[in-house]
């Protein structure tokens, strides 16, 4: 489901408590632990963890950032609005912190037990996808999410790119 | 049928005979009008008969059948209905003299349950000079009554499924079944004139035999040709036809009755292909049609219609039901024509043929027919006990496997084994029963069909040795009597086709035919943006006739007000909150929000600026930014954050690794008591609304959630109108007024401190509750 941005009306207390950082104040680094530093607003954060509140359907929008203790310092709402060289850091730390792998290429799905494998090429490279329910498997616009037995998340960034066998392969799963 | 819109007027006068007619319109007096006029099942004596209960604008009657009984209305004192366990009496009290007016069973007790309400309600306007007095609207509201017997034949009704199997009028849902059909009469024109060519083509292989036989085969291993003794219309055609393009006895001949036969089989074949897939188009179309009718037409139904209809029989209705429509439009109609087709061709071409050898042939076919019927009726009453012991069977398992940890902890295994055992030798029983039957149905139909190939050989041999048949009809007649007997035992069984689309038919049309909660016709103006002013003036109403849930209530409630609502279970909280909601509507005096009253206004405009947190949230299978969202579709990302955050769902949102986008599972499985309630807790922030409703919105959590939920409830709470229900009193302490009801009555109200220091019901609660945690304490 898409959600229309901009017809916000919710009152101003709830907008206020919302704790969005000005993107123009954000600047991140790693420091020599490779920690992640946040500053903003005058005040520097060591060790911040970044959450995405919509992983699946927003990579970039409502990063929520935690301190190392856990609790939330504020929202980044648009990564892209930071300054460039902050944007592209986030959007690292984010992946990294993610990880979440592209496949690229389906080579067959059999069933084990009554359960489907997935043999894929990804983009970090040939992997076999083993899943403990048909249910975990969903797809939203044309993007196909995947996870597998242990958590994994896996995704196809555009079903309908994909080759004919291997489009033909996942229609079965989804 | 069932609920009838609680705005639209019934008369409650009842045609009366003539000869109580003329009766009361000799007591009538100038001027005096009869308002109520109702007929009763018992004699004030206590036997069957009919006495009449009159109420005019001045004088209640009882037209009984040996005297009358007259009393002014301005006389009157008190009237009640005297509900005894099998009878009930209307008694009113008149100059301190009670009179039993009418008597009436329990199955009337429906009728006359509005009957002291609306005596009560002349005899107030009675009171008043008329002329000052405005005709007041009267009102009340045909209940969604129990109903045990049939409305049209008053019949009794079946318990299961509430169709009158009197009233089943059959013709008349088929005739509207096929009503559906209609719109797509183009298709069904081609399918039929499929199904003619095909059953056409289908009568043509025997013929070709006979020509093969006769004109083929015959010829060339006798050397001559056979005349063709019996000259039969039609039949002979074929060798008409063929025979100038090639001569009797030829292998060209062979060869092009070969090749026709392949084409007829081909061509037959192609075309029921076709007309199988226009058909199945046909059905498909319509059933779809008519469960998205029925799936629409269920969303303006009003909440009385669910609370009452179970949920599974509803899905029944939509699912099963329909499909068996489909099944009934698609193939039962056109296997009928089929069928019908069949017969009728085959029994002409057995004619053509050799009339005499046909009618004795047709000598097995009414064995055949009463056969079947009887197997069938004998099949399906061993199948419906088969399927009861099927159930028995589920139950025991529904019952055991939720309930196993009681039947440990009591050490009842081994009886329910032996309980189960039973029950499945039972089922073991009735299937070999039914197997038996089986067994039985199968050869001796066999046997009846197989006595007509025997007259045929038998008979038909005859005439073929006495030269007045020739083999190759013999053949033709033989395969003909093959096609013959599966239409007839079709068509043993069409009542039943026809009984079952009926039901079915009739089910889903009763879900089409109950009328909706705003019906299309008088659509009601929207409710404007409200501020939150609620106000009961003189509220009464009742789910049952005659017993009130809420009497008389009146008060206010401005604009942001806190009211904690309390009382013992029954005392008509939610029914007072339902009837905020539009849910229901009162049967006596007005519930107004912000001068609008509500039944005057669009219930879903008024529902659309209401809020409302449940005990038991109810979440859809979805992402949790999609629940969030559920009341406001279109908000945006921001906003969902921002009533997460303020419903303290935010924190354990973000723990999930799919955050906002993770998927709750079927109505939210994956989420504890307390999150869900934060969700829903959200839901409500997002929808802003001015009334607030809370039904015990955190009873089902521990008391660590509790004070998160209560955090985000104080924060939701301000600025709105909100009634808070709650059986654990202290989460009223902040609300500005507590309401506290009894028996559909406001017996207290006041703030927590004033209402403990009056030492009234709601002080007694809060000690029973302080003793009650004290005693968990140790």
């Amino acid at each position: 489901m898409v959600w229309s941005e901009g017809n916000g009306q919710l009152s101003a207390r709830l907008d206020n408590e919302l704790g969005i950082l000005p993107a123009e104040t954000i600047d991140i680094k790693y420091n020599e632990l490779n920690e992640l530093v946040l500053t903003t607003g005058g005040r520097t954060y060591v060790n911040v963890r970044l959450v995405r509140c919509f992983p699946i359907t927003e990579e970039n929008k409502y990063i929520t950032v935690l301190a190392a203790d856990g609790t939330e310092i504020g929202l980044i709402e648009d990564v892209e609005a930071c300054r460039p060289e902050v944007a592209a850091l986030l959007k690292k730390a984010l992946q990294d912190a993610y990880l979440v792998p592209q496949i690229t290429k389906v080579n067959n799905i059999t069933v084990r037990g009554y359960l489907p494998v997935w043999d894929v090429e990804t983009d970090r490279g040939p992997h076999i996808l083993e899943l403990n329910t048909r249910r975990e498997t969903f797809m939203v616009g044309k993007k196909v999410v995947i996870r597998d037995a242990d958590g994994n998340r896996y995704e196809i960034p555009d079903f309908t790119k994909l080759d004919k066998r291997s489009q033909s392969l996942v229609e079965k799963e989804v | 049928m069932a609920v009838q819109d609680a705005r639209r007027p019934q008369s409650y006068i009842m045609e009366a005979p003539a000869n109580i007619k003329a009766r009361i319109k000799d007591q009538l007096e100038p001027g005096e009008v009869v308002k109520v006029q109702l007929e009763t099942d018992y004699t004030l004596d206590g036997r069957y008969g009919s006495d009449w209960l009159v109420v005019t604008n001045r004088r209640v009657m009882a037209v009984r059948q040996g005297d009358m009984v007259i009393i002014p209305l301005l006389q009157l004192t008190s009237v009640t209905v005297i509900d005894y366990q099998g009878n009930s009496f209307l008694r009113v009290t008149a100059d301190g003299q009670a009179h039993d007016l009418v008597r009436y069973s329990r199955t009337l007790h429906s009728r006359f349950a509005q009957a002291p309400i609306l005596i009560e309600r002349y005899a107030q306007e009675a009171a008043h000079d008329d002329r000052e007095l405005v005709p007041r609207e009267i009102r009340w509201k045909a209940k969604a009554e129990q109903r045990s017997r049939c409305p049209k034949c008053g019949g009794v009704l079946p318990r299961r499924h509430r169709q009158c199997p009197n009233c089943l009028d059959q013709r008349r849902l088929i005739m509207r079944l096929l009503s559906y059909v209609v719109p797509h009469w183009k298709l069904v024109a081609v399918a039929s004139a499929l199904l003619v060519i095909t059953t056409g083509l289908g009568l043509l292989p025997p013929l070709f035999y006979r020509t093969i036989i006769d004109s083929v085969l015959l010829p060339a291993s006798q050397g001559e040709t056979v005349v063709v003794l019996e000259q039969g219309g039609g039949s002979d055609l074929i060798t008409r036809l063929v025979t100038p393009l090639a001569a009797p006895g030829t292998r060209q001949l062979l060869y092009l009755m070969v090749f026709l036969l392949f084409a007829t089989h081909f061509l037959d074949a192609t075309l029921e292909a076709w007309r199988h897939y226009l058909i199945s188009l046909l059905g498909q179309t319509i059933t779809f049609n008519l469960r998205n009718q029925m799936y629409s037409h269920l969303q303006t139904l009003s909440l009385s219609y669910f609370s009452k209809e179970d949920t599974g029989r509803i899905m029944q209705r939509v699912t099963g039901d329909v499909r068996r429509l489909q099944d009934f439009l698609s193939n039962g109609l056109q296997h009928l024509l089929q069928d019908i087709l069949k017969l009728v061709s085959i029994t002409a071409m057995l004619l053509m043929m050799s009339p005499r050898l046909t009618l004795m042939i047709m000598i097995p076919t009414p064995f055949l027919i009463i056969t079947t019927i009887f197997f069938s009726r004998w099949l399906r009453r061993v199948y419906s006990l088969l399927w009861k012991r099927y159930d028995g069977i589920s139950s025991i398992l529904a019952d055991t496997i939720p309930g196993m940890r009681v039947v440990k902890a009591f050490a009842q295994e081994n009886r329910e084994v032996a309980r189960f055992e039973q029950r499945s030798r039972e089922l073991l029983d009735g299937e070999m029963n039914a197997a038996k039957i089986n067994a039985i149905f199968g050869p001796t139909m066999g046997m009846i069909t197989f006595m007509a190939t025997v007259l045929i050989w038998w008979l038909g041999g005859e005439r073929v040795l006495s030269g007045t048949l020739t083999l190759g009809a013999l053949t033709a007649f033989n395969s003909y009597m093959a096609q013959f007997y599966q239409p007839v035992r079709n068509l043993c069984n069409l009542n039943r086709t026809f009984q079952q689309t009926a039901s079915s038919a009739e089910r889903v049309f009763d879900v089409l035919d109950t009328e909706p909660e705003v019906s299309e016709e008088e659509k009601l103006p929207p409710i404007p943006p409200i501020r939150g002013r609620v106000e009961f003036r003189n509220v009464t109403f009742a789910y049952e006739p005659g017993e009130p849930v809420l009497k008389n209530m009146s008060f206010t409630v401005e604009p942001g007000e806190m009211i904690g609502l309390a009382g013992h279970s029954g005392a008509g909280k939610s029914t007072l909150i339902n009837m905020i909601t539009g849910f229901y509507f009162a049967d006596d005096g007005q519930v107004l929000v912000d001068g609008h009253d509500l039944s005057k206004v669009d219930p879903r405009s008024l529902r659309d600026q209401i809020g409302v947190v449940l005990q038991e949230p109810f979440l859809f299978n979805g992402t949790i930014a999609e629940n969030i969202a559920y009341g406001k579709p279109g908000a945006s990302l921001r906003e969902i954050i921002a009533a997460a955050k303020a419903a303290n769902a935010h924190e354990f949102i973000i723990r999930f690794p799919d955050g906002y986008d993770t998927r709750v599972g079927e109505r939210g499985a994956r989420l504890s008591g307390g999150e869900r309630q934060r969700l829903a807790i959200a839901r409500a922030i997002l929808k802003d609304p001015k009334i607030l409703i809370l039904d015990e919105a955190t009873a089902s959590v521990d008391t660590e959630t509790e004070a998160k939920i209560q955090e985000a409830l104080d924060r939701l709470i301000k600025g709105r109108t909100t009634f808070a229900i709650a059986h654990r009193l202290s989460t009223l302490r902040n609300a500005n007024r507590l309401f506290i009801l009894e028996r559909g009555e406001l017996v207290e109200v006041g703030t927590h401190d004033e209402l403990i220091n009056s030492g009234g019901v709601y002080a007694r609660l809060c000690q029973m509750q302080a003793a009650l945690a004290q005693l968990r304490a140790v």
